[in-house]
């Protein structure tokens, strides 16, 4: 048996709910491999992370112009902004910076995107977009019923104020995952689907899976772990897929 | 880019002397998959930049081609193209030539827009 804490002492860990599972219960102990096998998970999303942003960075270089700009800064966001955030190592980042920043950086990077898409929101010669079509309004629906979803049952449970910005985070990425699938089923286009997966599960799915989890009654921290951690690598995938794929 | 629309009424003569034209083929072709800027096919030609701009709007005019604003957030938007052609069909009757040309709806939404965003980073 590996006590966890002590690993990601030297090694770092997870996700919010991961660290949040580890301070509950500080002497959660699991089976060595498993351990080793959520370090491993939790160091290869990192290194995707940075490859990620690497990528990004050197494509918009090599390309630049400024229409360009807010989609890497919101893809660098989302992929790897969070990472020091959601990286636990015990005493170095308190919960409450945590907890703050980690939503902030998702939405700006959310936010980043949706400039790129639809431009300057005021009325201006900025706005690209001036008439939302039905699609757009399907896919805003589907957004706000899941977030909504996420936070009344959050509430139910008793989560403070801090459900509500979940909520706001879970909206906006459902969006924009939303009209990346759109893109993805239009031009038949492996990246775009890559995209979408990647936003859902860096950003949107995290918050209702722990929801769900805890909603479902007493469960294993083993399990949180896992899950989260998985999605946070299956994430850091689909964002890497996305800029690899040609 | 959706389902495929047919417009008639195009002059035999006029969509054939475009076609007949190298450069006009080859912003056709270029554009056929991907949005590309002015200056990108600019870059691709041997032609000159009055030549390609003048093709362009050629092609425009003929809506073989179609145009959509570039989001620029410091204000200097820009315009990409992408072929609107997909087929060309002569018929020869008993009245003369008869040529029907299949246009390829292009989508200019924000799902387009996203798609286009890609699509310049992995340039």
């Amino acid at each position: 048996m590996t006590d966890v804490p002590t690993a990601t002492r030297t090694l770092a860990i997870l996700a919010v709910e991961a660290s949040r599972v580890a301070q509950r219960e500080p002497r959660m102990t699991v089976d060595e491999p498993l351990g080793l096998a959520f370090i491993v998970t939790v160091v290869l999303a990192v290194l995707l992370g940075v490859a990620t942003a690497g990528l990004a960075l050197y494509r918009y270089r090599a390309r630049s112009d400024p229409g360009l700009r807010s989609f890497v800064v919101g893809l660098v966001l989302i992929a790897v902004a969070p990472l020091p955030l959601r990286i636990f190592v015990e005493g170095t980042v308190p919960p409450v910076l945590r907890d703050v920043f980690l939503p902030i950086f998702e939405t700006l990077g959310l936010l980043a995107i949706l400039w790129g898409m639809y431009g300057d929101p005021r009325p201006t010669d900025g706005r690209l977009i001036h008439r939302p079509t039905t699609r757009d309004l399907a896919v805003v629906g589907l957004s706000l019923a899941f977030a909504t979803a996420t936070v009344g049952v959050g509430v139910l449970l008793g989560s403070g104020a801090a459900i509500l910005a979940a909520g706001a985070v879970v909206a906006l990425a459902t969006f924009v995952a939303g009209q990346a699938a759109r893109a993805a089923y239009r031009y038949r286009s492996l990246a775009m689907g890559s995209l979408s997966l990647g936003v859902l599960c860096l950003v949107a799915f995290p918050t209702p899976v722990s929801v769900l989890l805890r909603a479902a009654g007493p469960v294993p921290d083993v399990l949180v772990v896992g899950l989260i951690s998985g999605a946070v690598l299956v994430g850091e995938a689909a964002m890497f897929v996305t800029l690899v794929y040609r | 880019m959706g389902d495929g629309d047919e417009t008639k009424g195009d002059d035999v003569a006029t969509v054939v002397s475009v076609l007949d034209d190298s450069l006009a083929r080859s912003i056709l072709v270029r554009t056929a998959n991907r949005a590309l800027s002015a200056d990108e096919l600019v870059e691709g030609s041997e032609s000159s930049r009055t030549t390609v701009y003048r093709r362009i709007r050629r092609l425009v005019e003929l809506d073989l081609l179609t145009e959509s604003q570039e989001l620029d957030p410091d204000g200097h938007h820009f315009n990409t193209y992408r072929a609107r052609l997909d087929r060309v069909t002569i018929d020869l009757g008993t009245n003369g030539f008869d040529i029907d040309v299949d246009r390829q709806v292009v989508e200019d939404d924000a799902v387009d827009r996203l798609n286009r965003l890609y699509e310049r980073l992995q340039q």
